[in-house]
Parts: C-alpha cells; sequence; structure tokens
C-alpha cells in the first residue's frame, strides 16, 4: 500500500518523489502510473523493495503504521532542527560605503555623509555584545556587514575587543563583508591572530566587475584581486571566500568565473541571481528570466566538469552545494533560506548602525525601500520581537509545508521560505508561489541539480566532491 | 573457546559446597556484612591464616581467583565447583543476565532464549548491581529485559536509588517501546546515565523480522526507536552485516538519520560466531570486503549528520584503509583475541582482533594490508 | 543561567524553544495543517545530553554460560541450608552446607517482646538485610511500594501476604519457598 508522498517531473519522462520525512527518490512514469492505477502489487520487485525502503509502500497493517510513524517522526526532525534558535549575528558598524554599485544590494550612504547619521555609535558596542550574549550561545558567528565595513575599522576592532572580553576568546568567530578595497597592512596585521575571515564579492572577469562594482577613481577588481592575494598570502587561503552576484553582462560568459577564481585562486564559487530586494531591485539593472540564469548555470556546471577533467583543480559552487545537502544529507540545514520555518530571525539577528534589531538581511533593505512600517523588532537596548505583529505574522507563516503551491511539491521537503522576499514582492509574506521569485529559483536549482545528477555521471561525481569536501 | 584476555571462570573445587547463586568476593573478612549479597572470603596463598577463620561466612581457598578480584566483586557460584566473576572492578565491561525469555529468534543469537519463568533473575541482578555499587557502566541483557514491563521499571527506580552512580547499558529489540507509554515510563525514570542499545537489521520489514525470527518485529522495533528516542531515551543503535541484509545497510542508516531522535552512536558490527550463528554461519556471515562500499558510505553519511558511528569486531586487515580511523577495539574482555600471525603486526595495538570463539570453519584470516 | 528569549511567544504551540528545551508539541501546527498524519506528532527534546560511555560495545554472550548453575537443579537447592543462625551463638559452617534450622526468626513481630533474648548485632544486621532483600524483590514485582528499610511493617506483610497467594505459597511470612521465588538469598 501506498504511503503519502509528492512528484514533481524531471526530463525524459522520470519523476522526483519525495515524501515527508526527506526521503527521495526518481522513478519512470510508467511506474507512478503503475502503481496510480493498479496498485503496488503489480510493480517489480526490486522497483517496490527500493520504494518500501524509502517509506513510499508500506507492506503490511502493521507496516504502515511503522511507516507512517517514521515519516511522522522524521517531519518533526526536520521542524525540530529548523526551529532551532542559532542565529549569526549580524553588525552593521556604518551604511557608508566607498563604492557607488549598480546594484547595490543593502542601500548605501555616500561615504563623506554625516558619520552621526549613517556610523555606530562606539559606545553603543558593549550594549550590542550583551544582547548577542544574552541571545547566542557558544560557539558566536558574528558578521560585520556594511555599507562598507573597513571605513570604520576602528569600529570593526572594537567590536571585535568587546567579543572577545564578553564572549571568551575562542568562542566566537568573525567574518567581515567587504569589497576589501580598503584593506591594508595595519588590517592584515591585525587579523593575523584573530579569529576574522573576510567575505567579499567577485562578479566575474575585470571587465563584468567593474561594471557593477563601481570604485569613483580606482579599479575595483584589482583592488578586490590585491586583497584576496593578500589575504592568502598573509593570513592563508581559507581566510577569504568570494561571492558572485550573476548580473546580465556576466550570463553569456560563465568562462569569465572560471578564470577569475583561476587568476584569484580561488576553488570555491558562490553564485546567486541578482537579489530582488532593496535598490537593486529598483535600478532594474539586474532583470533577467531564470530561464536565462538557468542556462547559465548549466553552462557554468559543465565548465567546472571540464576544467576538473582536463586535469585543473575541483572548483565547487556554494548554491548548488546547498541545494543538494539539504537533498542527500538528513540534518542539513545550514542555510537560512532553505529552512522551514524559515531562517528569518531563527538564524539571523541583524544589529544595524542605528541601533535597530532586525531578524534577517532582507529585512533591513525592506524597512529601507519602506520607511512607512515597521520591520524591526526593536533596538540594542530593548530587543522586543513580540511587540511588533509583523514578526508574529512572519514566524507564523513561514512554514512551507501549509503554503499554497508548496503544499504538493516535492521539493517542498529540502525548500524553504523566504517572508521579506514575499513582502518586497507581493506585499505579503506566503504570497503567490507561482509568481515568486524565490519559487521559481530554489525550484528550479534543485530540479535541474536532481536531473543532472541522475543523469550524468561526471555531474554526479563533480557534485559528490561538493557534498563530500 | 580459545582463552580471552580475562578469565573470568575459576574451578574451585570446594565451590560445590557453597550455595549457588550470587556473592559478593572478600579478599579481607568485611568488618559490616554487604546488605545485598552474601559474603563469600575468598582466600589465597599469602592469605594470613587468622582471617580465614571467618566464624559463619562462606571461605574458599584458590589462590588463581584471589589475585583475579578485587574487593567487592561479585561472583556467581554455580554449585558445581566454579565460579564466575560477573562484576569485576578490572574488567572493561560487566554484563548482568536480567532473563532468558525472548520475543525475537534471532538466527545469529548468541544468548539463544528460553522460555520459562525466570523472573528471580531480575532480582539478582539488582542485587549484585547494587552491592558491587561501581561507578562504570554496567550492561544488562538478555533475553529480552523489556518483557519485565512494569517490573523492569521499578528495577530501573531501585538499581538507580540504591546504585546512583552505575550507569546502564541496556541491550533491548525496543519492541517493547512500540507502547509509547511504556517508552515514556522508561524515560521517565533515566536518572543515572542509561542507554539502550537497540538493533535494527533493514530498512525492509521483511529482511529484518527472517534475520530476527519474528513477523512483525520490524514495525514494532522501528515504533519503538520512534517512542524512545522521542521520549528522549538515549539510544545506541546496533547493526550487524550479514548475507541478507547487504542492500539494507544504506537504506537502514537513512532511515535512522531522518526519523530516529536519541541515537547517541550507531555501531555496526561484525557477526560473531557464537551461539545460532554458528549454525548458521553459511547462511550468514558475509567477507566484509563485500560491502566495504556500503561501509564507506555509512560513515560518511552518519559523519555529515554528526553522529558517532563505530565499526566493531573487525580486524583491521579485513577493511580498506579508508575505514581504519572508524574501526574500535571492543570493550569486551572475551574478543580481541589474535592469532599467531599477528604477532608481527605493527596495526595490532588499534585493531579489533578476532572473536576468541573464531575458530575452524568460522575463523577468518588475517590478511596483509597494502 | 542567562535568561533566553523564548519562540514560544511566536509559534503557538511550539512549547519552550528556552534554555531548557524540552518536549514540543505540533498541535497548533496540526490544526493549522490538513494532513491527519500530524495530528500526534511528537517532537524529541532538542539537547538530550547523553554520556559518550556507549562508544565500546558489548554482546549478549558476555555471559555465556551464566545460568548453567540452574540447569538441572530445579531451584536454589544450596538456599535449602540458609546460613542465618537459629541461635546467636550457633552458626553455620563455612561451607553453608550443615546448618539445619528451622527457625524463623523473620516470623516474629517486629519489635521483640522484652522478654526475649537480646539479639545480636550480626542478627539485627542480617535481619535487616534479608528484610530488605525481600522488600526490594516485592518491590521489583510489584507488591511492594513503600521504602526499601528493613522494617517489617504492615506494608511489608501484606505485600508478602499478595505474592503468597498470587504464586500459591502456603501462608506464612519470610521462609525458604519465598526466598526462592523472589531469587533472595538469606543472609
Amino acid at each position: 500500500m501506498m504511503l503519502p508522498f509528492n512528484l514533481e517531473p524531471l526530463s525524459d519522462s522520470r519523476y522526483f518523489i519525495s515524501n515527508l520525512a526527506g526521503f527521495h527518490r526518481v522513478v519512470a512514469r510508467e511506474t507512478l502510473e503503475l502503481l496510480a492505477e493498479q496498485g503496488d502489487g503489480v510493480l517489480d520487485a526490486g522497483i517496490k523493495q527500493d520504494l518500501a525502503r524509502g517509506l513510499f509502500l508500506a507492506d503490511s497493517s502493521a507496516g504502515e503504521e511503522a511507516g507512517v510513524a517514521a515519516l511522522a517522526s522524521g517531519y518533526a526532525r526536520r521542524l525540530t532542527r529548523d526551529l532551532a534558535f542559532r542565529p549569526t549575528f549580524m553588525i552593521v558598524p556604518t551604511l557608508r560605503c566607498d563604492h557607488t554599485c549598480r546594484y547595490c544590494q543593502v542601500s548605501r550612504a555616500a561615504l563623506g555623509a554625516a558619520h552621526s547619521d549613517y556610523d555606530l555609535d562606539a559606545r553603543r558596542i558593549p550594549q550590542v555584545i550583551d544582547l548577542i550574549a544574552r541571545l547566542g550561545t557558544a560557539p558566536y558567528k558574528l558578521e560585520i556587514q556594511g555599507g562598507e565595513p573597513l571605513v570604520r575599522f576602528d569600529l570593526v576592532q572594537a567590536i571585535y575587543d568587546e567579543a572577545e572580553a564578553r564572549l571568551g576568546a575562542t568562542d566566537f568567530e568573525v567574518v567581515i563583508t567587504t569589497s576589501l578595497s580598503l584593506l591594508d597592512d595595519t588590517i592584515l596585521d591585525w587579523a593575523r591572530g584573530r579569529r576574522v575571515v573576510f567575505s567579499t564579492s567577485v562578479d566575474g572577469t575585470e571587465v563584468v566587475h567593474n561594471r557593477n562594482r563601481i570604485l569613483p577613481g580606482d579599479n575595483a577588481y584589482q583592488r578586490v584581486k590585491r586583497g584576496i592575494r593578500a589575504i592568502q598570502r598573509q593570513l592563508g587561503p581559507d581566510r577569504v571566500a568570494a561571492v558572485t552576484t550573476v548580473t546580465k553582462d556576466l550570463l553569456a560568459h560563465p568562462e569569465a568565473l572560471i578564470e577569475a577564481s583561476q587568476e584569484l585562486g580561488l576553488t570555491e564559487l558562490f553564485v546567486r541571481p541578482v537579489s530582488p530586494y532593496g535598490f537593486a531591485q529598483k535600478s532594474g539593472t539586474g532583470t533577467y528570466s531564470f530561464d536565462d540564469y538557468m542556462a547559465f548555470y548549466d553552462r557554468l556546471l559543465s565548465l567546472i566538469i571540464a576544467h576538473e577533467a582536463a586535469g585543473g583543480q575541483l572548483l565547487s559552487e556554494y548554491s548548488g552545494k546547498i541545494h543538494l545537502q539539504r537533498v542527500f544529507q538528513p540534518d542539513f540545514n545550514g542555510y537560512a533560506d532553505l529552512k522551514s520555518p524559515s531562517g528569518f530571525l531563527l538564524d539571523c539577528v541583524l544589529i544595524n548602525y542605528d541601533g535597530k534589531v532586525f531578524g534577517s538581511d532582507e529585512a533591513r533593505m525592506l524597512q529601507r525601500v519602506n520607511p512607512e512600517l515597521d520591520l524591526s523588532c526593536g533596538t540594542v537596548d530593548h530587543f522586543d520581537p513580540a511587540a511588533n505583529p509583523v514578526y508574529h505574522k512572519i514566524l507564523k507563516e513561514s512554514l512551507n509545508a501549509v503554503h499554497p503551491g508548496c503544499e504538493q511539491c516535492a521539493y517542498q521537503p529540502f525548500c524553504g521560505t523566504d517572508p521579506c522576499q514575499g513582502i518586497s514582492e507581493q506585499g505579503e509574506p506566503v504570497g503567490d508561489k507561482s509568481r515568486s521569485a524565490f519559487c521559481q529559483y530554489h525550484k528550479r536549482m534543485f530540479s535541474y541539480l536532481i536531473d543532472r545528477y541522475y543523469r550524468d555521471p561526471e555531474a554526479r561525481s563533480v557534485m559528490e566532491s561538493w557534498c563530500h569536501a | 573457546m580459545r582463552e580471552a584476555i580475562r578469565q573470568d571462570v575459576f574451578a574451585v573445587p570446594e565451590a560445590n559446597l557453597v550455595p549457588a547463586g550470587c556473592w559478593v568476593l572478600r579478599k579481607t573478612l568485611p568488618t559490616t556484612p554487604d546488605t545485598w549479597l552474601n559474603t563469600l572470603l575468598v582466600t589465597g596463598n599469602g592469605t594470613d591464616a587468622s582471617s580465614s577463620n571467618a566464624g559463619d561466612i562462606c571461605t574458599i581457598h584458590s589462590p588463581e581467583l584471589f589475585d583475579s578480584i578485587e574487593d567487592g566483586d561479585v561472583g556467581l557460584v554455580n554449585g558445581r565447583g566454579s565460579v564466575r566473576v560477573i562484576l569485576s572492578r578490572r574488567a572493561n565491561h560487566n554484563t548482568v543476565l536480567v532473563t532468558e525469555r525472548c520475543d525475537n529468534r534471532c538466527l545469529f543469537c548468541s544468548q539463544p532464549p528460553k522460555d520459562r519463568n525466570d523472573d528471580e533473575l531480575l532480582m539478582q541482578a539488582a542485587a549484585a548491581i547494587i552491592s558491587f555499587a561501581g561507578n562504570d557502566v554496567i550492561g544488562v541483557s538478555g533475553g529480552e529485559p523489556l518483557l519485565y514491563g512494569d517490573a523492569f521499571l521499578r528495577f530501573l527506580e531501585i538499581v538507580q536509588t540504591h546504585a546512583p552512580e552505575t550507569g546502564l547499558h541496556v541491550l533491548s529489540n525496543g519492541r517493547a517501546f512500540a507502547d509509547r507509554y511504556f517508552a515514556r515510563a522508561v524515560a521517565e525514570r533515566l536518572e543515572s546515565p542509561v542507554v539502550f542499545g537497540i538493533p535494527l537489521y533493514a530498512a525492509l520489514a521483511e529482511v529484518h523480522d527472517t534475520l530476527v525470527g519474528a513477523a512483525g518485529a520490524h514495525a514494532d522495533t522501528v515504533r519503538g526507536l520512534i517512542n524512545a528516542g522521542n521520549a528522549g531515551i538515549p539510544i545506541e543503535l546496533r547493526i550487524i552485516p550479514t548475507q541478507k541484509n547487504l542492500q539494507e545497510l544504506v537504506p537502514l542508516l537513512e532511515l535512522a538519520l531522518r526519523c530516529f531522535s536519541g541515537l547517541q552512536q550507531v555501531s555496526v558490527m561484525n557477526l560473531e560466531p557464537t551461539g545460532w550463528a554458528r549454525a548458521n554461519w553459511g547462511q550468514l556471515y558475509c567477507d566484509p570486503s563485500l560491502y566495504a562500499d556500503q561501509l564507506t558510505s555509512m560513515v560518511r553519511q552518519a559523519e555529515a549528520a554528526g553522529l558517532p558511528i563505530a565499526l566493531f569486531n573487525y580486524p583491521l586487515c579485513h577493511l580498506p584503509d579508508t575505514l581504519h580511523p572508524w574501526a574500535v577495539q571492543s570493550i569486551s574482555d572475551w574478543k580481541n583475541y589474535y592469532p599467531d600471525t599477528c604477532s608481527g603486526c605493527t596495526m595490532r595495538p588499534e585493531c579489533g582482533g578476532f572473536f576468541s570463539s573464531s575458530q575452524g570453519q568460522f575463523h577468518q584470516s588475517p590478511r596483509i594490508i597494502s | 543561567m542567562k535568561k533566553k528569549w523564548s519562540l514560544a511567544a511566536f509559534l503557538p504551540g511550539f512549547i519552550g524553544l528556552t534554555e531548557n528545551t524540552q518536549a514540543i508539541t505540533l498541535k497548533s501546527m496540526a490544526e493549522q495543517g490538513s494532513d491527519d498524519t500530524l495530528k500526534h506528532i511528537e517532537i524529541a527534546p532538542l539537547h538530550v545530553t547523553t554520556p559518550l560511555y556507549i562508544a565500546g560495545h558489548r554482546s549478549h554472550s558476555s555471559h555465556g554460560s551464566h545460568r548453567s548453575h540452574r540447569s538441572s537443579s530445579g531451584g536454589y537447592r544450596s538456599y535449602s541450608t540458609p546460613s542465618y543462625p537459629s541461635t546467636p551463638s550457633s552458626s553455620s559452617s563455612s561451607s553453608g552446607s550443615s546448618s539445619s534450622s528451622r527457625s524463623d526468626p523473620l516470623g516474629q513481630p517486629a519489635t521483640p517482646s522484652y522478654t526475649a533474648p537480646k539479639p545480636s548485632h550480626k542478627q539485627v544486621a542480617d535481619r535487616t538485610a534479608l528484610i530488605m532483600r525481600v522488600q526490594v524483590g516485592l518491590k521489583i514485582m510489584g507488591y511492594y511500594t513503600g521504602t526499601v528499610d528493613g522494617i517489617m511493617g504492615p506494608a511489608t506483610r501484606s505485600a508478602i501476604k499478595d505474592y503468597r497467594e498470587e504464586k500459591g505459597l502456603p501462608n506464612g511470612l519470610i521462609d525458604q519457598q519465598l526466598l526462592n521465588a523472589l531469587g533472595v538469598a538469606a543472609p
């Protein structure tokens, strides 16, 4: 007898099926038709056993009872895990930035803007760390965001010192999200003996990168290249990682990314489509279809495979990796977007330069473009998510298992929700999934990766290396 | 049987005059008698004659036994001239057997069950554990200990009340936990550290039921594992690879990782040629090289999920190098036997070795580690 | 202990994702969802702390011949010669095989009459130990719910009576039949 499962078509008449506990199989269309029309009795014994092992079929009423209990328990495990409050604490020391990027995701303030308007008051830092100590548990993850945080390196240092004193010398790690344009020997020397890693952006080769990342009077790509090299050389290769925002200029040139990674000595790519948030959306520079994006991704993956086959070092791609890990690795929930309930607030507490606290980076971006709303969960002095009804609504409605459109999706157990994106696009957190960029992007990624994994042995072996590295 | 590393049975002719049962073994005359067990004074060669003048306390003379025990160890006298040291302060691990009844009939059962009422064993076990009052873990095995139902709950209460420093490791087929109220009742009584070692041999019901010789066992154990984990009972999941469940190993681990809570460790154990396993050896035993890929995949999956996994009773030379870090030595004294061929092997200090019960047709030879 | 902010406020029905995270019920979620299978989900505690001592393992066969002493005796043959003395001065031999006491000191009232000879310390200790062992046996078997104190009080007497009736033993208090049935050795 059948146990409940969802299904989605892949290419060449195969289907991806999955159940609540997160088991999946890829089966032929005719198997599903036989099952639906004549029941499991007519299935090939091997197929039947394979489906029974994944809790898609049960062989007896006792087996059905145990199967349902196992499905429910598996589902409960996923929820429990995703519910855990283990946030990354993001701190925005300044909104000012030396770049004037075309698609800035964050919104920024001019370098010359008044400090008092866009910088964190240094006297607040003890309160910031105190809030983190109260909310979190070791090991704490701190992420310094911007603007360009190195514009106020003094605040970055002060935050680190306070964290060291208050959280315990080895109980935290700091990620600095920076363009690296301001990286100098002072900063490198400071970072050397400290628990600091740098996260930067590389949008392709020099031409593409500089078209997006505008550094008045200078060359942004040369700056980031010099910075990455310096960190690799002086601090070690694992102290810097790069993210790529795929703009229209890069779409036709995935090879540019491979070249750039070679030139910069990076072995992990992390590509994402342009975010629909903040000013990036308003400026309209990044508009392209998801078909275009997936065509880009397909070519990129083929290039990675070819690069490795030609004896090059294996390049991994982080977005693909996390989608695959969600499917193949029980218990993996290390990515805030792919969680249900969503990672909003559970995975992130963002402390803004003005002392306001948000449940995600996206929430502060939304706040920037919707000044009439209050999307904060209080301030550093008074953190109180319960006081804002928006937080109730977002958290309560962030379970995809009960979202129309997700309810019957076979990728649902591995996917998540992004309530802020829903609000941004459609004015409310759940939204119409058929018009949701979040849904389109993630569903396509899942479907593309799984299809290729089960169809292309070379791709499969590369994907497995990503996951097991 | 080859000689085990630690001898635990001692022939003492005069012990046939000692009433059978559990005794607390003493090397010197205790100042206060033990509340829970009667005292058996053991004398050795160097024993002062006056100390053996113990009035109404039973005394036996055995230099061999004397040298093998510590004061307060627990011995089982069989009434036919031998003493078995069942709880030893020198042993790596001690186990008490609480029943020989069982609702499974595993094809490889090492302790073939009997159907008669043996309730008194539970009381004896409680008395032995309390008297021993160790601060290590004592194994509780059967048979199926949970067949006692509520009596087992009271056993837990009493042992934990009177031997609060002693942890327990209970070997159970977990079927009784299919009753979630029972699972909760056990969970509520766990004060000192108690772990349940529960075997599941397949994701597919038919395969598990065949191996354990009981229809419906898989459904019970799966529900039992779920209920026990959800109730907060710490569980060690035990898997024995055989010819019949090789295809099950990887799906079984996925089932465990996705659906079971409370797992503390997965233990994969090489088949031991003892009990019924000897009779069924030909249709069960599988050379580890035939499922090294499955073991690798299991280790990878478990590690990725942060669940400790260990391979027991595998001679290192029977596993690929890549699995050596997960192969561990058994803590049981009667395992870890090394044939002569192993004497020159540099890996021996880390090797799980062979079972002391392995010989003749049941023995797999050591191999060259390439 | 630092105070933790609780998620419970946001997800009605999810109880306590606080520092002492405990059982969580998914009732409200099940009500929100349409699937019947979710109605009775239980969730494991998030942080079950467990010792790592199970890193080793053992098997059933650890004491393979554990019970061989019982294979033919049909009971605790040797216990038929209890080692507790019938009078304060006499003692069973060290082999425990010669004493043939028929007395049942435990059948006497718990509070001895002042005219009775004063029992020795050893006798008192043995008597207390025996009652405690019997109490534990009765407790495990579910007949006694009081404390294990070595005192032959009304609850213990009543438990012994119930147990004897249940097992078809003749009326009495603590005797060899009772001890054999419970697996208790007399001191």
